[in-house]
């Protein structure tokens, strides 16, 4: 790279210092012309860390202009797919089949986060270290006391995730090994977004849901699963297995602005400062 | 890379030999021949230095006061007329027609005698330089003489004070944070951290402040090079802001940045400043006494999906109406107060800046078309008054630097221009023209400028930029 430096100094010194001599002509672009919008849509998981991102790009790139939104992963892919996004926000690879979901043709996936996701508990109940048969019970709907699993005599509230949320892929998956959700009953209820799961638990006495870490608050209980408490450190060295890639679709190879904005979110320095900051884990932490 | 760092370093020549000086025929003092004085271009510590020199039997020998200048060494002629060259802990010394140079008082040889011409002395430059304690290389097309190791690039830069910059590089491991002389390019290594925020220099310039990934606050004494944990509260903390007397630090709390919080350095309290359950904040800015708040908010178009739906009908739609960024203000000083909404417009709003009083926020206003011009515009902090301050030229960054604001606007085809605002007219002055290579302006409090461009940072020594990093 040092040659590519020096060119630019000397561009530099053509025009200010050396002001007689013809300016030679930079082979760059300098980072603030870079235009265009990105709509982003989809996770509402990885919401956070987007809108993170969103802010500091544009003060590298001021003349790009961003919306990003979020009612579930499926949604990302569906509205790149309908041309309404260019980013489609998703916590599975939307490019392959997954189960319930079939791949998106043409898309393709780009890894921005590791997301660690947790079984949350209202801060009424005292039960927070369950075994995957504990989850797979309360989540089915089998399990309906907190006294079955430790607690004390109270009826479980369960709160789930819409069909079609990225979070709720990844925790049937991961943290019920495959088993299926109960789908109604006086107890069960059912949010559209993180945002939505956060607010319910917090204040819907002996609930339980699940989120990504990045949204649990000091007003509910992350539980352990199977004795291994949800943190980064956990997942990295293999104990905590309920995690999933946050991943950026787009609708065949990125260009221009949505280019340059998943490599800013992929890149060190947000990888390791903000991502990390809002309890994601860099995808390098697990290469 | 050895063939493309000689056709850049040669491209740097060609522009500078364009404009040195003009060879002249001259005699030598002692010799009566005609000697002819060229120049050419040297690459000394990272910049183009054009230097006098000579071909003599087919070497080419360069002016001693040439390199003496370019290297920041100092030259003293006894009455002898041996010339004494000063530079860091050593000392050269070498008369004319000599092939003798003693160094350091330990005698060294020469492969061709120094020569003066014109009154001026030349020398090998690579037995001079390295006497000198540098390094020296050369090809057939170019020269480079390195005395001082310069950073190795340059992602981010903050003027400390008048004479020094922090510069932080990131690597796959995370980040590196320096000290930099603005004069030399000497840098001293402050950090290395792999999950921390990006350090905040502090109003005096005495120390920087930084974030981790738990939450957990630090600050370093510029002095003395001491971390200090200054609080264990765990929430996320974007966007720290020091006050200006520096015994707090504000920020915005939490995930989505709702909530405005201040940590007393004192005791490491955390109190909220504001709580209103808006999402989003960003670009926080304080006033000097820390009671009024600027910030823009991003919100989140209304998208509706129906998942009872077959995903393959894509069912779902995105309404961004209203959602565009909008500019609040807060002064926390007013008991009951809420934030007033300063802006309504379609604009993309930028680079907020609150005046020191807090009654007034400049920022560039984007427009909301394709074209996406930047406007430099004030509005005063009730939201009533709005002014379009600066539109001659496309803006593209706006930095404050003490009480006045200052501009990196578009200019001609391959350059941009940096102006000058008055905050309180709205004045503005052209300051000077750039390439357009530069994306960055980094401004001090007095007035000091320097530019980053393609990973690299240069700082502006009198109207002339000088590269500090290599």
């Amino acid at each position: 790279m040092k040659w590519f430096k020096q060119l630019t100094i000397a561009a530099l010194i053509a025009v200010i210092g050396f002001s007689s001599v013809p300016a030679s002509t930079p082979t760059v672009t300098a980072a603030s012309k870079l235009s265009g919008k990105i709509v982003i849509n989809g996770s509402s998981a990885l919401l956070p860390l987007t809108l993170q991102a969103a802010s500091e790009f544009k003060k590298l790139h001021p003349k790009v202009k961003i919306s990003a939104s979020a009612a579930g992963s499926i949604t990302g892919p569906q509205a790149v797919r309908k041309g309404i996004a260019n980013i489609g926000a998703v916590d599975w690879d939307a490019s392959k089949d997954v189960p319930g979901f079939k791949k998106f043709e043409g898309q393709v996936a780009h890894k921005v986060a590791i997301i660690p996701f947790a079984a949350v508990v209202n801060k009424n109940v005292t039960a927070t270290n369950l075994t995957t048969k504990d989850l797979q019970g309360i989540f089915s709907g089998k399990i309906k006391n907190w006294k079955e699993v430790g607690g004390k005599d109270a009826e479980i509230i369960v709160v789930n995730r819409t069909f079609g949320s990225g979070t709720r892929v990844n925790f049937q998956d991961k943290a019920l090994e495959g088993t299926d959700f109960m789908t109604k009953g006086d107890n069960y209820k059912e949010v559209k977004t993180s945002g939505d799961m956060k607010s319910t638990i917090e204040t819907t006495p002996n609930a339980i849901g699940y989120m990504d870490l990045a949204y649990v608050t000091d007003k509910m209980t992350a539980v352990k699963i199977n004795d291994i408490a949800p943190t980064e450190a956990n997942v990295i060295n293999g104990k905590y297995k309920v995690w999933g890639y946050g991943y950026y679709m787009t609708k065949g190879q990125p260009t221009g602005a949505t280019k340059e904005f998943i490599k800013y979110v992929q890149s060190t320095k947000f990888q390791n400062g903000s991502l990390k900051k809002l309890k994601f884990i860099p995808i390098s932490a697990l290469k | 890379m050895q063939m493309k760092k000689a056709m850049v370093i040669s491209m740097i020549a060609a522009a500078l030999s364009a404009t040195a000086v003009t060879p002249v025929l001259a005699q030598s003092a002692s010799a009566m021949q005609a000697v002819q004085i060229g120049s050419k271009t040297f690459v000394v510590n990272a910049n183009p230095v054009a230097i006098r020199t000579i071909t003599n039997a087919g070497v080419t020998l360069a002016s001693v006061r040439d390199i003496v200048n370019a290297i920041g060494a100092t030259l003293h002629i006894n009455k002898d007329g041996t010339v004494v060259v000063k530079f860091g802990q050593n000392t050269v010394k070498l008369k004319a027609a000599s092939k003798t140079i003693t160094v350091n008082g330990v005698a060294a040889s020469l492969q061709h005698p120094a020569k003066v011409v014109s009154y001026t002395t030349f020398i090998e430059p690579a037995a001079f330089v390295k006497a000198l304690g540098g390094t020296y290389s050369a090809d057939a097309e170019s020269a480079s003489i390195t005395t001082i190791e310069l950073l190795a690039g340059a992602e981010y830069a903050v003027w400390i004070n008048s004479s020094k910059l922090l510069v932080s590089n990131t690597n796959e491991t995370g980040r590196e944070d320096y000290l930099v002389d603005a004069a030399t390019g000497k840098y001293e290594l402050l950090l290395t951290s792999s999950d921390t925020s990006d350090l905040i220099v502090s109003p005096d310039g005495m120390s920087v402040a930084y974030s981790d990934a738990n939450g957990a606050v630090y600050t370093i004494d510029l002095s003395t090079k001491k971390s200090v944990q200054v609080s264990t509260d765990s929430s996320i903390k974007n966007e720290l802001q020091w006050s200006q007397d520096g015994s707090s630090l504000f920020f915005l709390q939490g995930d989505k940045s709702s909530v405005i919080a201040k940590l007393k350095l004192a005791d490491g309290t955390v109190s909220k400043v504001l709580e209103d359950k808006v999402d989003y904040k960003a670009n926080l800015e304080v006033s000097a006494d820390g009671t009024k708040f600027a910030y823009y908010v991003l919100k989140q178009p209304k998208v509706t999906a129906d998942s009872s739906k077959e995903v393959e009908l894509d069912d779902v739609a995105i309404d961004a109406t209203g959602t565009e960024p909008q500019i609040y203000y807060y002064d926390s000083a007013v008991a009951g107060n809420k934030p007033v909404q300063l802006t309504k417009d379609a604009n993309d709003k930028v680079f907020l800046e609150l005046a020191a009083d807090g009654s007034k926020v400049n920022y560039v206003s984007v427009s909301a078309d394709d074209a996406s011009v930047g406007q430099l515009v004030s509005v005063d902090n009730t939201g009533s008054s709005s002014t379009t301050v600066f539109a001659d030229k496309d803006v593209y960054q706006l930095v404050q630097g003490g009480s006045k604001l200052y501009l990196l606007t578009a200019d001609g085809d391959s350059t941009n221009a940096i102006y000058e605002i008055d905050s309180s007219t709205g004045a503005s002055k052209l300051i000077t023209t750039v390439s357009d290579s530069v994306s960055e302006l980094i401004v001090s409090g007095n007035a000091n400028f320097a530019a980053l461009l393609d990973g690299q940072l240069a700082v502006s020594v009198n109207g002339k930029w000088k590269n500090i990093t290599n």
